[in-house]
């Protein structure tokens, strides 16, 4: 029954994006690893390093300390045992313990933020989907002057750089006229969601959000847009559009057929736009102090966190590669051409 | 009482873009009658496809109508309400295969959804599923085609099988003329005698009227039409009954188009070996001045190189032809 | 071909746009003051003496503009370039030889596409400690081909189906004679686009990345992110950075304008090189 399962094209497709995503965590994992321990100098280096300049001559022994710490983390093993004790402690879920906050768990402080940047990511990219495509595909339908405008402000402002169009914004709406807050994503009155949830809370929560949004939105919409429309007018001129036409089809539903072909390239865009739009919210956050997953690694370069910095790294590569894998079977679905297999 | 099923008069269609003007049709005109099957046959880039595409209303983007008439059972294709076009005639009493059928399905759709989709547009009501679905199963059997094509996408069927389904698509309301488009050029040897078999069959079961066969295939315009218009570079350079044409072919374009077909005598050997028309089609763009022919004629004479001949009719409607050789 | 380039309306105004740019770039820094002198007044708006005005810090906006605008071209031609060349071995290569080569730069290409780059820069970027320009180029090169490399693939793979290519072959020449003849020539406007966007998006990645201060080092390098990035952490009890629109504003626009022209010119190029395109 089994072989009978695995003989359906769309499980075999499925079991194949599996096997290579798994790869890329392993890949990933490693990476991370090399990283951290290869790094010039010892990891704790730089980090005792900022201790020695804040406690000035006549502190403790930074080499005691060091070694007492060397001990604690492990680093004093060889490099595979070290290697093997890192997995080990990821499938227990423990990513380390934060230096800046010790003794906070890296995952403690990694799930808090997290929820605040995906609240960023995961509408952005599917608004800016539906809604740009849609766009898209109208600019190519109507055509004309109308058309032309709007393919102009798309491509304008998909070149926006995300990080300064965020700036513009703050200017224009926080100074010039005072209509959203500067920076955070709560008021200083205000008790965080994750602390208590109230009502106040959550529509203070969404007064800030809206300019990080907004900042990402815009610039996305544009490129959905600018991408949709061309491949609408290649469709437009494919054979079976052509031929419904010469069916005698209503316009409306040759475009639809049209648009309904072309959507399905768009799909890898969204990968790519996924992975992009991690690292764009990263520097929005920053410059908005939203508190998120980029900011906190943000944070962590500052206080040369190196566990929260990777701990942090690792998380967004399974958010990105999960996102992936997703939009990787629903595309299969969609397309009946990978859903059936190519046939005979 | 319209006179005929088909007429076209002078027509003219150009290409226009930023290669320049490429005359595809130069003043093309053709009749065809109701119950004729008609053959246009010619090179490849003499235009053929260029008339085809013009004659079904709607020709692709950079293919210009420009001047001349079309007349489909009496209505005007070009000076019409383009809506009226679109319920009345198209696929009412004309129907339109283009070339490459395989290009021309829909990839995302199953044929029975395809189908139902042609239904309702061209009904404007949502029709019942179980009927549309006999219906459909029931017409694309007379074209050998069993009832689970239904159920698959366009990509799970072979060219051939792909090529009935748009024939038996565009057949379904029973179009007094069919428009076929090199149906056999994609297909090996089998599936084109399965293909000419299956077209045939059509006209005998009543389906289809009359039809204009497009086609490079001299042998199997021979099996196929009552009647052919030989084209070259854009204008129709002879006309008349397929046996006429073959065994008294009157323009030296067609003497060399049927003589460069392999030919065998009883005895199986190949008669009078294999002659082929020297040089290339004129580029399009830049035709050659007075007869169109003549830069590749056997018997180009002086006047062929500066006036275009006039069409002499042996029969008028029925047999025409223009060269200066036969005055 | 080219005489069609030359006079394609989105390839000439994109080009010229991005010409003027570049000049500022190459020549404005041998006239102007040193960007990272501060003793000069501090804030002011544009007036006589300063074109742009002056940042937070004392310094003029207008030279550390040229200088910036020097410096993230050049980062931004080096990472595109090395990218470029990292982006034809693993696209080009595996196309051409297909089979065991194709699967395993294609592996590659694929495993590299799904790194969050940015995230990856910002590793990359702390742990080395002194960053100059040449560095953050060669890191922006190593996380941003994949795309490219997809790209150029899948032109390889359309080329080689091509009848001329065939006949190439079939008149015996090796295969290194028909790559570089035959192939090459017909990539070469497909390896020029690619070039230009690639070098766009990398001068973006590196203001993104000195906007986090992971760029190049900002005390010794001025670039177009380092401005932003002095700009957002600038506090005075006096007045906040957004208030200070000179200092901002013109990085991103010229940032805007880089960008934009380049994707002018690539539409400019695709209508010319693509039939298809072509209406009246």
């Amino acid at each position: 029954m089994l072989k009978g399962l695995f003989a359906q094209p769309y499980v075999k497709f499925v079991a194949k994006k599996a096997v290579f995503y798994a790869i890329v965590i392993i890949v990933a994992i490693t990476f991370v690893f090399l990283i951290s321990r290869c790094m010039p100098g010892s990891p704790l280096r730089r980090w005792l390093a900022g201790i020695a300049h804040q406690q000035g001559p006549g502190g403790q022994n930074i080499e005691v300390i060091k070694k007492a710490l060397e001990e604690h983390f492990g680093l004093d093993k060889p490099l595979f045992e070290q290697y093997i004790n890192f997995w080990r402690q990821l499938f227990a879920g423990n990513l380390g313990l934060s230096f800046a906050h010790y003794p906070v768990p890296v995952v403690k402080l990694v799930l808090q933020r997290l929820p605040y940047t995906l609240g960023l990511v995961v509408p952005v990219l599917l608004i800016s989907f539906f809604l740009g495509n849609w766009i898209g595909a109208k600019a190519a339908y109507v055509g004309g002057k109308r058309s032309e405008l709007i393919y102009f402000f798309s491509v304008f402002s998909n070149q926006l750089p995300t990080f300064w169009f965020a700036m513009i914004l703050l200017f224009l709406l926080t100074t010039q006229v005072r209509l959203f807050p500067f920076v955070g994503a709560y008021s200083s009155w205000v008790v965080p969601l994750e602390v208590r949830w109230s009502w106040a809370a959550f529509s203070d929560l969404l007064w800030h959000y809206c300019l990080p949004f907004l900042a990402l939105f815009i610039v996305y919409l544009g490129g959905w847009a600018t991408g949709m429309r061309s491949m609408v007018t290649h469709e437009m001129d494919s054979g079976y559009v052509r031929y419904s036409d010469q069916l005698g089809f209503r316009k409306s539903k040759s475009m639809s057929y049209a648009k309904r072909n072309a959507i399905l390239p768009q799909f890898t865009g969204l990968n790519l736009y996924l992975s992009a739009l991690i690292g764009e919210t990263t520097v929005i956050e920053v410059v908005f102090g939203w508190p998120g997953l980029g900011r906190l690694m943000y944070e962590g370069v500052l206080e040369n966190d190196y566990p929260l910095i990777f701990g942090g790294f690792l998380v967004s590569i399974f958010v990105v590669i999960l996102g992936n894998f997703l939009v990787d079977i629903l595309y299969g679905f969609i397309d009946p051409r990978i859903r059936i297999g190519q046939g005979r | 009482m319209v006179e005929h099923l088909l007429e076209i008069e002078e027509l003219k269609g150009y290409y226009r873009g930023t290669f320049g003007v490429v005359f595809g049709v130069d003043g093309v005109s053709l009749t065809l009658d109701s119950g004729e099957i008609m053959g246009l046959a010619g090179e490849s880039g003499c235009g053929k496809s260029t008339l085809a595409e013009l004659v079904s209303g709607s020709p692709p983007p950079l293919l210009h109508y420009e001047g001349g008439k079309i007349l489909v059972d009496g209505f005007d294709i070009y000076h019409m309400d383009p809506e009226v076009l679109r319920t009345e005639v198209k696929c009412k009493r004309m129907s339109y295969v283009p070339q490459a059928s395989m290009e021309s399905l829909n990839p995302v759709k199953r044929t029975r959804d395809l189908i139902m989709d042609v239904v309702k547009e061209r009904t404007g009501e949502k029709p019942r599923r179980e009927e549309v679905l006999k219906m459909a199963g029931e017409h694309l059997k007379k074209l050998g085609l069993e009832s689970w094509v239904l159920d698959r996408y366009s990509f799970e069927l072979s060219g051939g099988m792909k090529q009935r389904v748009v024939i038996g698509i565009s057949t379904l309301w029973n179009p007094k003329l069919l428009i076929i488009d090199e149906p056999t050029s994609a297909l090996d040897v089998t599936s084109q005698k399965r293909m000419i078999k299956a077209l045939l069959d059509l006209k005998r079961a009543g389906i289809t009227e009359s039809m204009l066969y497009i086609s490079h295939d001299i042998s199997s315009l021979r099996q196929l039409c009552d009647r052919c218009a030989i084209m070259y570079c854009g204008k129709i350079v002879e006309t008349g009954d397929m046996d006429d044409i073959i065994n008294n072919p009157r323009h030296p374009y067609t003497e060399g188009l049927i003589s460069s077909v392999v030919s065998y005598d009883p005895k199986g050997r190949v008669k009078g070996g294999l002659k082929s028309i020297p040089g290339e089609h004129p580029d399009l763009r830049n035709p050659p001045p007075g007869c169109k022919f003549h830069p590749r004629c056997p018997y180009a004479m002086d006047i062929c190189k500066t006036a275009e001949p006039a069409i002499i009719e042996a029969e008028k409607g029925k047999r025409e032809f223009s060269c200066w050789l036969h005055k | 071909m080219w005489e069609l380039l030359r006079r394609n309306p989105k390839f000439i105004s994109g080009a010229v746009v991005l010409g003027v740019i570049v000049m500022f770039g190459v020549i404005g820094p041998m006239f102007t003051r040193d960007p990272t002198y501060r003793r000069l007044p501090i804030s002011q708006p544009p007036n006589n003496d300063f074109i742009l005005g002056t940042t937070g810090q004392g310094q003029d906006v207008f030279a550390q503009l040229c200088t910036g605008i020097r410096n993230s071209l050049i980062v931004g031609l080096l990472s595109g370039g090395l990218g470029t060349l990292i982006a034809i071995l693993f696209g080009a290569l595996g196309a051409y030889k297909g089979g065991l080569t194709d699967e395993i730069s294609n592996f590659i290409t694929n495993i590299v596409m799904v790194f969050p780059v940015f995230q990856a820069l910002i590793i990359l970027a702390y742990v080395l400690e002194s960053r100059s320009l040449i560095l953050v180029g060669l890191l922006i090169a190593a996380t941003g081909w994949p795309w490219a490399a997809r790209c150029i693939r899948s032109q390889v793979l359309s080329l080689k189906e091509r009848e001329f290519i065939n006949l190439a072959r079939m008149s015996g020449m090796r295969s290194i004679e028909t790559a570089v003849k035959e192939v090459l020539p017909n990539m070469f406007a497909y390896i020029l686009m690619v070039f230009v966007l690639l070098s766009g998006g990398a001068i973006i990645a590196e203001a993104g990345i000195s906007m986090l201060g992971l760029g190049p080092d900002p005390n010794n390098n001025v670039t177009l992110g380092s401005m932003l990035y002095n700009c957002m952490n600038y506090y005075s009890p006096y007045s906040r950075w957004t208030y200070l629109w000179w200092w901002y504003l013109p990085p991103g626009i010229v940032l805007t304008m880089l960008l934009s022209s380049t994707f002018v010119m690539h539409a400019g190029m695709d209508e010319v090189f693509n039939p298809r395109l072509r209406r009246v």
